[in-house]
């Protein structure tokens, strides 16, 4: 083999690898929560509290990221299969957790009053002026383990 | 008996005719940003948006966490919050303002009815003045939904558009808002 016909199949193997990668990366969807390694362990109640005190800090710190957390359900709902559940915090807020879209049947296991451990990316501490306290968004949450007690 | 029925109706009644705010921490806000021949749609829905409305006042409220916002395909996700709206810079959008007839709204009659909000708009830490029709569905004393569709011009918020992406991400979004309400519990 010539070293020309060489460069050339070289070449080509490396446009072939870079369209490969761009149509993966293009197609690319959203990888799944549970694949993904939480960052940090939190109790729901010093979690919410640390964005209670300074959410602009705690956003830039964990914004966008996996968090674990556990707590316990104070409220769960299903809308149209999205499921979301309402970790208890701190006095003046909540961590509202909403769920991947998948097996939408166990919401029929969530009690309030129960133990949940979940990971979730962590959004932004939605807080309205007209409305007291607030709730830590996480979302595209999944079960990490679940006490029915 | 009678006597009976007759308080609780009289009880619900005036319960509901003192509610007074109405809010949401469900509420639907979408957008489509894509551009007229773009071979890709290029939109997203959160479905995690925070509303209230008071009813006495007209004062109305909304919030969203811009990185709640799902889109179909990873990528662009990604590139709307990095590039675009710099989630990490300002993680959230929100608009404060007022139902400017909301004494048009008969919540004692069920019914749906066209609303006009005014107010301030802030989006990727730029605050302007914005006003959107829409409609509010009342339904046995209560706010039970709103629903609007209005239009964001991206560089009013200085959102720039690069010029190699214009033929398929467009110069304005398509925002769509769809919200059920609930009374306000005071705890």
């Amino acid at each position: 083999m010539s070293k020309t016909v060489k460069i050339v199949l070289v070449v080509l193997c490396l446009i072939l690898a870079g369209v490969l990668y761009g149509i993966r990366e293009f197609t690319r969807t959203r990888e799944s929560t549970s694949e993904i390694d939480a960052v940090a362990l939190f109790k729901a109640d010093s979690l919410a509290q640390k964005f209670e005190d300074n959410d602009s800090i705690a956003t830039v710190e964990f914004g966008g990221k996996v968090l674990q957390v556990e707590g316990v359900i104070e409220e769960a709902t299903s809308d149209n299969g999205t499921i979301r559940i309402r970790l208890r915090g701190s006095e003046m807020s909540g961590i509202m957790c909403q769920f991947e879209p998948g097996d939408s049947t166990i919401i029929k296991d969530f009690k309030p009053g129960a133990t949940v451990c979940l990971k979730g990316q962590c959004n932004a501490y939605q807080k309205v002026e007209m409305l007291p306290g607030g709730d830590l968004l996480l979302s595209n949450c999944v079960l990490t383990d679940y006490n029915k007690k | 008996m009678k006597k009976i029925i007759l308080a609780i109706t009289l009880l619900a009644s005036i319960s509901a005719s003192a509610q007074t705010k109405f809010f949401t921490k469900k509420g639907k806000v979408s957008f489509d940003a894509t551009a007229a021949n773009s071979p890709e749609q290029i939109r997203a829905i959160n479905e995690n948006a925070i509303s209230v409305i008071d009813v006495s006042s007209g004062a109305m409220e909304f919030m969203v966490s811009m990185t709640a916002f799902n889109f179909e395909k990873a990528l662009m996700q990604e590139h709307f919050n990095e590039n675009y709206v710099e989630s990490e810079k300002f993680p959230k959008a929100n608009f404060k303002g007022t139902i400017t007839n909301m004494k048009e709204v008969n919540l004692a009659k069920d019914g749906t009815y066209p609303v006009t909000v005014k107010g301030n708009m802030t989006l990727h830490g730029v605050t302007k003045e914005v006003t959107a029709t829409g409609s509010l569905t009342t339904k046995s004393g209560a706010i039970v939904s709103g629903k609007s569709e209005f239009k964001v011009v991206f560089s009013d918020f200085k959102i720039d558009i690069p010029k190699v992406v214009t033929d398929k991400l467009a110069t304005e979004g398509k925002i769509k808002v769809d919200v059920n309400y609930e009374p306000v519990v005071s705890k």
